[in-house]
């Protein structure tokens, strides 16, 4: 493998540092990744395991399994490791499984919400969980989750609005991710909005920006009422789900979002910024590199590759100046 | 992610190829291309794989693609990976293929009536629900693994798929006569 570069349109903006090989025929497509400066969470739903790795990518633990038990997930989501070193997990059924830095089980906490999208840790108390309150098809899509009393303190973002024929969609293809920027301030996407909006960590709403993303297709029929999965990959191959924003350096963001062909994911990436007058663009790129995720404080970007039976390649970088 | 897993599909379509008919599986319109168990095995001591499945098995989150990566990582060239995709057009197939980094593997294309036809008479004992896998020696069909491990059965059986490999890929003479020992019924 020669990486360190074809990033598919992200070499006139990013320098490349290394490329980080993981010897894994494991590792599935369906991975989130928490970066801190005591190395890698992998949450990877497609094996249901929470694998650990240090900084120069050696694997310190694995843990779970499917199934309801303890340290076992119903859909492995999400992973996040407090500054204490604990490892919380979440699965799709809202149970959060809590390890502590030696990949012991520690205890589980239930959250009432299901599905679940993913989690980000807010605070050393706070956890923002994305979901649904089980069982209600209106709920709101962010959750503020107090580690200390074990409960959801708050919750915010409701689904934006849209014509009643889309309500299906919006119920089953539609998640809210957030990221962090400023002290106060979270970016919010909505997997089916061409929109950044912008949240205060209490919920309370600040404003909206339109995002016009080159590689973006709007919704535009509704879900299949009929029980084919043909019909349904068909229909997800028509519209564009905004997946992800991450923080990024000089008071940036970058955006990240999906088009799928087949059943294959196309990932589009953009950066913007917040300016006076709206978004501003620096790149906007509709078919490139899954980006994993940004290590802070250095703001390294990591990118994806899944391409060889053998191994799954990390290529990190960061924005040329 | 973009996983559907609240959906029960309900054809079942009958498994399966033993005897390595080339009539037995056929693409919609046309008979396949002489797809047979068989016909994937090339040398001695070398174990194919058939690797049954539908859309539906398709646009799950979970499948076994990582535990076949992983003995096709381990095995090399002496697992031969086929994909029998029971649906119509392939591109779909090929598509889930790349995703999971499984593109070298062949695809063939039969159809769940064709399967149901051919093998009514046989199926009685055998596993029939795809997602399967169909482990051959030399030609001949060995071991039906249920591949779906989003129950625990189908778990169970994949996580058997490296025990099975190994017994049927040993190379010492004895432990082929042990493969074959265990594989005839009795107590290896």
């Amino acid at each position: 493998m020669a990486y360190l570069s074809s990033g598919r349109g992200l070499d006139d903006y990013v320098d490349w540092k290394r490329d980080i090989v993981f010897r894994d025929t494991a590792a599935s497509s369906a991975i989130k990744v928490f970066f801190d400066l005591a190395g890698y969470v992998v949450a990877d739903g497609g094996q249901t395991r929470v694998r650990v790795y240090s900084p120069s990518a050696e694997l310190i633990w694995s843990r779970g399994k499917p199934g309801p038990g303890p340290s076992e997930f119903m859909r492995l989501r999400s992973a996040v490791r407090t500054a204490g070193g604990e490892v919380i997990a979440l699965d799709n059924a809202g149970k959060l499984v809590v390890y502590d830095s030696a990949g012991n089980y520690r205890t589980t906490l239930r959250t009432g919400l299901m599905p679940t999208y993913g989690v980000r840790l807010l605070d050393p108390s706070t956890l923002l969980i994305s979901g649904r309150r089980a069982g209600d098809l209106d709920s709101p899509l962010l959750h503020l989750f107090d580690l200390r009393t074990g409960s959801v303190r708050s919750s915010f973002f409701t689904t934006p609005p849209h014509p009643p024929r889309f309500d299906a969609a919006y119920r089953f293809n539609g998640w809210a991710n957030a990221a962090v920027i400023g002290r106060d301030t979270l970016a919010v996407v909505f997997a089916l909005s061409d929109t950044l909006y912008l949240h205060r960590f209490d919920g309370s709403p600040i404003g909206k920006l339109p995002l016009r993303l080159r590689g973006f297709r709007p919704i535009r029929t509704p879900a299949p009422r009929n029980d084919s999965p043909e019909a349904e990959i068909e229909w997800r191959n028509s519209y564009t789900t905004m997946s992800d924003v991450f923080p990024g350096p000089d008071h940036s963001l970058f955006v990240q979002y999906f088009n799928e062909k087949q059943v294959e994911l196309a990932w589009g990436l953009a950066r913007v910024r917040l300016g006076a007058g709206g978004i501003e663009q620096e790149f906007d790129l509709p078919e490139t590199l899954r980006l994993l995720g940004v290590s802070l404080p250095d703001y390294s970007l990591y990118f994806l590759r899944l391409d060889s039976l053998e191994s799954v390649t990390w290529s990190v970088g960061q924005i040329a100046r | 992610m973009v996983c559907r897993t609240n959906r029960a599909l309900s054809a079942l379509a009958l498994l399966v190829a033993f005897a390595g008919t080339t009539h037995l599986l056929h693409a919609q319109g046309r008979p396949a291309a002489a797809m047979t168990l068989a016909s994937n095995v090339r040398p001695e001591r070398t174990v194919s794989a058939l690797w049954v499945i539908r859309t539906a098995d398709i646009v799950a989150c979970e499948t076994a693609a990582a535990e076949l990566r992983r003995q096709l990582s381990q095995h090399g060239g002496s697992l031969q990976l086929t994909v029998l995709y029971l649906g119509g057009d392939t591109a779909v197939v090929h598509s889930f293929l790349r995703r999971e980094r499984l593109a070298s593997a062949r695809v063939e294309r039969g159809t769940e009536r064709g399967l149901r036809r051919e093998l009514a008479d046989r199926a009685a004992n055998l596993r029939t629900s795809p997602p399967l896998l169909v482990l051959s020696a030399a030609g001949v069909p060995q071991r039906v693994l249920f591949a779906d491990v989003r129950t625990p059965e189908g778990r169970r059986d994949v996580d058997r798929l490296s025990t099975e490999l190994n017994v049927m890929l040993s190379r010492t003479p004895m432990s082929r006569d042990v493969a074959l020992t265990y594989y005839r019924g009795g107590e290896p």
